[in-house]
């Protein structure tokens, strides 16, 4: 599904990351683990093309990653990749649904309230779907990104450290409806974290060995 | 969903802000609009009720004044001059096409009575609405705003008192006025006026010979063009208020002012001349004042500036989880211009509202006291400019806060 090879990513000329060449297939899951600073975020990052590799190539769902053009790049991501963040973060101007209207709109897809619904009730938050962000409970507000990243029936869900913030309930209740959901729309799902309570339920693990630097010139 | 809404539900959410931008632009967009409305009007206004009059001539004194009293109808006469000289004058054909004399001093609850001919509400092609013009002494025909507000009809009677202010005190109880004729709306001073013949005039104010006094031919075309003998010796006591005239010919604008100006109790005023001159005097207050606005409009840009940019580092992480929903760099671009946009429409279109409501405010407070009246719903072509560099203003508010947008680190941002 996706197949990263010889990435490389420069923070300065002297303090080089470089990252295993790495291939799953599609619907498999994979969890992201290493200490911080080991580039857990930055990987996946430009596995969600926000970020460009200084070398390698990423080809996602066929498409080489980093050869699209800026336009072309966002709507790629907007359409196949569903980004879960630490932070919901969703947006506080808007109402739930509006929210996802949004999503929808910004990946140039039509907008379907039916389908929003559809995801909010499995979600079991669809009778928030008027509420505003700061009327939802933290939980709440988690599982509405969750129906975010899934609502374009992506091909790819990202998850950075979607679990750090929550409890164990509500931890493990946001890792089941991760995994029902990118089966449900049979989506590869990468959790990069460092949380061990999800380590045991992810069979497929990547570990990224923490700071390489390398010095000189490569 | 779309970048309309998107925008829209930012500057909902900062609703004090938009309160203080829309009340700038509004209060900055409402004075221009306000003094370009009521000078456009009044200067048409002016412009109609001068039209083709190239000169007036009246006692010594303020032209102005002389101005403001015979055309406009909102002024004290600066005196009388005699009938004769106004004759002398009214019959040099080379130059004059078209004199009209006008006897002035009373009123009817404010609406000026003037004794005048025929040719006076030709010349602004009034027409009749009911009734018949005046023909003989005491006979009136109304304009149609007098009609309106005083409620007479053909058939009333009714008394004039001296002065313009319509007070009871100075009643002329002796004499009653016949309405004959009501004219049609003319958009022109006429509606306000009740026009009858100067030999009522003369009636009221030498009433121990009106009942005998023949009629009087002023001027080369009156319709009443017979004449009576008897009469000339009368002539050198009679006085009438004013005389209007049309010149024939271009050669009379350098010609008859100097001539009329040579007699000493005699002045010539140009109504285009004292029109500018009265723009010009209150047009500096006018001015000063549209500045202002302008700096206002001004400060409303700098509102929205500051309200957009300070907004922005809010925003960042907003404007980074959209670019991850696959929005393009140029749609947050879009995205932020058009809050611009739309606050600067907000508040032109508030604006322009409160601009011609005041116009509407100052024409309802001036209806019952002035001849002057306002139309408030009235829109001009100049006011497409103004709202276009309001929305120019919205435009360039908004550039630098839009252009920020492409700075931002998507990664970064989230990574934070």
């Amino acid at each position: 599904m996706f197949q990263l090879t010889g990435i490389r990513y420069n923070y300065t000329t002297t303090h080089t990351l470089s990252f295993p060449d790495w291939t799953a297939a599609q619907g498999d899951r994979w969890l992201l683990t290493g200490v911080s600073g080991s580039g857990k975020t930055t990987l996946l990052h430009m596995l969600a093309g926000l970020r460009q590799p200084t070398q390698g190539t990423a080809i996602i769902a066929g498409t080489n990653l980093y050869t699209l053009s800026g336009n072309k790049a966002d709507q790629f991501r907007g359409q196949n990749i569903g980004l879960v963040l630490q932070k919901p973060h969703l947006l506080s101007v808007l109402t739930v649904e509006e929210n996802l209207l949004l999503t929808q709109y910004m990946a140039g897809l039509p907008q379907n309230k039916q389908r929003i619904a559809e995801v909010l009730s499995i979600l079991s938050v669809l009778e928030k779907r008027k509420s505003m962000p700061h009327q939802l409970s933290q939980g709440q507000a988690q599982r509405i990104s969750i129906a975010r990243a899934v609502l374009n029936l992506p091909k790819l869900i990202l998850a950075d450290e979607p679990t750090s913030s929550l409890d164990d309930v509500n931890c493990m209740r946001v890792l089941d409806l991760l995994e029902t959901q990118a089966a449900a729309c049979g989506a590869t799902l990468v959790i990069a974290t460092h949380d061990a309570r999800v380590k045991n339920r992810i069979a497929n693990h990547l570990h990224l060995e923490s700071v390489q630097t390398v010095l000189g010139t490569l | 969903m779309n970048l309309f809404t998107l925008s829209w539900a930012y500057i909902r959410n900062r609703k004090l802000n938009t309160f203080l931008n829309t009340l700038l632009l509004a209060l900055g967009v409402g004075i221009v609009v306000y003094l370009l409305v009521i000078t456009t009007q009044l200067q048409n206004k002016m412009q109609a009720n001068a039209k083709d009059i190239n000169l007036v001539v009246g006692a010594k004194g303020s032209p102005l004044q002389l101005i403001l009293c015979s055309i406009f109808h909102i002024d004290n006469p600066t005196g009388n001059i005699k009938l004769s000289d106004a004759n002398k004058i009214a019959s040099n054909k080379r130059f004059v096409k078209k004199a009209i004399p006008l006897a002035l001093g009373d009123s009817y609850q404010a609406f000026r009575i003037v004794g005048t001919n025929q040719l006076y509400p030709e010349h602004y092609s009034c027409q009749l609405a009911n009734g018949k013009w005046w023909h003989n002494v005491m006979e009136a025909t109304i304009g149609s705003e007098v009609a309106r507000q005083s409620g007479l009809k053909v058939g009333d009677t009714f008394h004039s008192s001296h002065g313009l202010d319509g007070s009871e005190d100075n009643r002329h109880e002796e004499q009653t006025y016949k309405v004959v004729g009501v004219m049609k709306p003319s958009e022109t001073v006429m509606d306000r006026l009740v026009l009858t013949s100067i030999e009522s005039i003369w009636a009221i104010h030498e009433h121990h010979e009106a009942a005998a006094m023949p009629v009087i031919p002023i001027g080369p075309s009156t319709k009443h063009t017979e004449e009576h003998h008897d009469t000339t010796s009368q002539e050198d006591d009679r006085e009438i208020t004013a005389l209007l005239l049309t010149f024939s010919n271009p050669m009379a604008t350098l010609m008859m002012p100097r001539m009329i100006n040579s007699q000493s109790n005699l002045q010539a005023a140009s109504p285009a001349m004292e029109i500018v001159r009265l723009f010009d005097l209150f047009g500096v207050g006018a001015d000063v004042i549209e500045y202002f606005a302008y700096v206002i409009i001004l400060i409303a840009g700098l509102s929205i500036f500051i309200a957009l940019y300070n907004a922005l580092k809010e925003r960042q992480y907003d404007l980074a989880i959209m670019r991850t929903l696959g929005a393009s760099q140029n749609k947050l671009f879009t995205h932020i211009i058009l809050e611009g946009l739309l606050l600067a429409a907000f508040g032109g279109i508030c604006g322009l509202l409160l601009g011609h409501g005041a116009v509407e405010l100052t024409s309802a407070l001036l209806d019952q006291t002035s001849q002057v009246s306002f139309k408030g719903w009235q829109f001009l072509t100049e006011e497409y400019y103004i709202f276009a560099g309001v929305l120019g203003v919205g435009l360039i508010a908004s550039l630098l806060p839009a252009l920020q947008t492409y700075r931002i680190d998507i990664s970064e941002t989230l990574a934070t």
